[in-house]
C-alpha cells in the first residue's frame, strides 16, 4: 500500500498537469513519472520515464535517487552514474541512478515532496545543480 | 468553446457584455442562463477574445470585474461560482464585465501572480504561492542548464515557466 501522503502528492500533481502514477509492487511503492525531459545530445531521446521508490514512512522519510526506464544511451554508450541495481516492474527494466541530495542539504519534510524530487531528478539529465563531477 | 446552455431556455437567459480589460479591446455580447456561474462569463469572454485563462479555464488566477456605471471597473469578483442572474440583480451591479489578465507564471507546477513586472529569482522563490527556500533551490528556465543569478531581475511574461531544482550529488 502506498503511503497516504504519496497518494495526496500524486493527486495534487495530476490536477496540476504532471502525470505521476503510484505503482505498488510486493513490499515497495514507486512513483512512475513519464516524459521527463532530457538534453539531446548527450542523451539519445528528448524524454525518459522514471520510477522513484517511495519509502513506507514518506514524507517523514525522504526520497532519494531514481530508477531510469531502460533502454537509454548517453553519448552513444552508458552513463557512468547509471550503474545501479536493475529491477523489473510491469515487464520493463529499470536501472538505479546514483543521484542524491548534497551532504548537508538532505530531504526536508514540508518543503520537499514528490514534485520537487522529480525536478531534482530532471536536473540529472541536464547535468545541472551537480555539486560534484561524474 | 461550446455554448451548452445557449437557447435551452431563452426566457431565463441573461445577456451580458464582456471584454478583456485592455485599451481598445473588443466587447462581446454573451447570452447565458441566469443559473450559469460567473466563471462561465469569464470563460466565454476569454474564448471569444481568443485568450487562454491561466493556469486553467476552470480555476483561473485571472480576475473578473463588474464594470460599474461611468465605466468604473469594480473590484475583482471573489465568488465566481455565484449565478449570473443573482449577481446582476444585486443593487449597483451592471451587465458589463471585464476580464483582467494577470501576470501569471509558474515555478514547476506552482502558479503565482507577479507583484511587479520584474522579479529576481530570490523574490520569485519567496512568493507565498511558490514558497521555496532560496538557499536550497536554484532557478532555471525550462530545460536550460544556465543557473539564473539569484539577485538579477527577470522580466516576467504572462505564462512564463521556471524550474526550481535542488542541487544533486553523484554517488559512488
Amino acid at each position: 500500500m502506498c503511503p497516504r501522503t504519496a497518494q495526496e502528492d500524486a493527486g495534487r500533481l495530476a490536477r496540476r498537469g504532471l502525470s505521476v502514477t503510484l505503482v505498488e509492487t510486493p513490499g515497495q511503492c514507486y512513483a512512475y513519472a513519464s516524459g521527463i525531459e532530457a538534453a539531446t545530445p548527450p542523451w539519445d531521446r528528448p524524454a525518459y520515464d522514471l520510477m522513484i521508490a517511495i519509502p513506507a514512512g514518506y514524507d517523514d522519510a525522504g526520497l532519494d535517487a531514481f530508477y531510469l526506464g531502460l533502454p537509454y544511451t548517453f553519448k552513444g554508450g552508458t552513463h557512468p552514474r547509471v550503474q545501479g541495481a536493475t529491477i523489473e516492474i510491469n515487464g520493463r527494466r529499470w536501472q538505479l541512478v546514483s543521484w542524491h541530495y548534497p551532504e548537508g542539504a538532505s530531504w526536508r519534510r514540508g518543503q520537499d515532496n514528490l514534485e520537487t524530487h522529480i525536478l531534482h531528478c530532471k536536473g540529472f539529465f541536464f547535468h545541472r545543480g551537480a555539486v560534484n563531477a561524474y | 468553446m461550446a455554448a451548452p446552455h445557449e437557447h435551452e431556455n431563452p426566457e431565463h437567459d441573461v445577456q451580458v457584455r464582456v471584454q478583456i480589460l485592455s485599451p481598445g479591446a473588443e466587447e462581446f455580447k454573451v447570452k447565458l442562463p441566469e443559473a450559469a456561474a460567473l466563471l462561465e462569463v469569464m470563460q466565454r469572454g476569454a474564448a471569444l477574445a481568443h485568450v487562454a485563462l491561466l493556469p486553467t479555464q476552470d480555476a483561473p488566477l485571472d480576475r473578473l470585474h463588474n464594470i460599474l456605471k461611468h465605466d468604473e471597473v469594480g473590484p475583482a469578483i471573489q465568488d465566481l461560482d455565484q449565478a449570473i442572474g443573482d449577481f446582476v440583480r444585486q443593487p449597483g451591479t451592471t451587465r458589463d464585465f471585464g476580464i483582467e489578465l494577470v501576470l501569471a507564471f509558474r515555478v514547476n507546477t506552482r502558479w503565482a501572480i507577479a507583484p511587479k513586472p520584474e522579479l529576481s529569482p530570490r523574490e520569485i522563490l519567496a512568493l507565498p504561492e511558490i514558497n521555496l527556500d532560496y538557499t536550497q533551490y536554484s532557478l532555471y528556465l525550462p530545460n536550460s542548464t544556465d543557473l539564473l543569478a539569484l539577485d538579477t531581475p527577470i522580466k516576467i511574461e504572462r505564462g512564463m515557466a521556471f524550474e526550481a531544482q535542488r542541487d544533486g550529488r553523484y554517488g559512488a
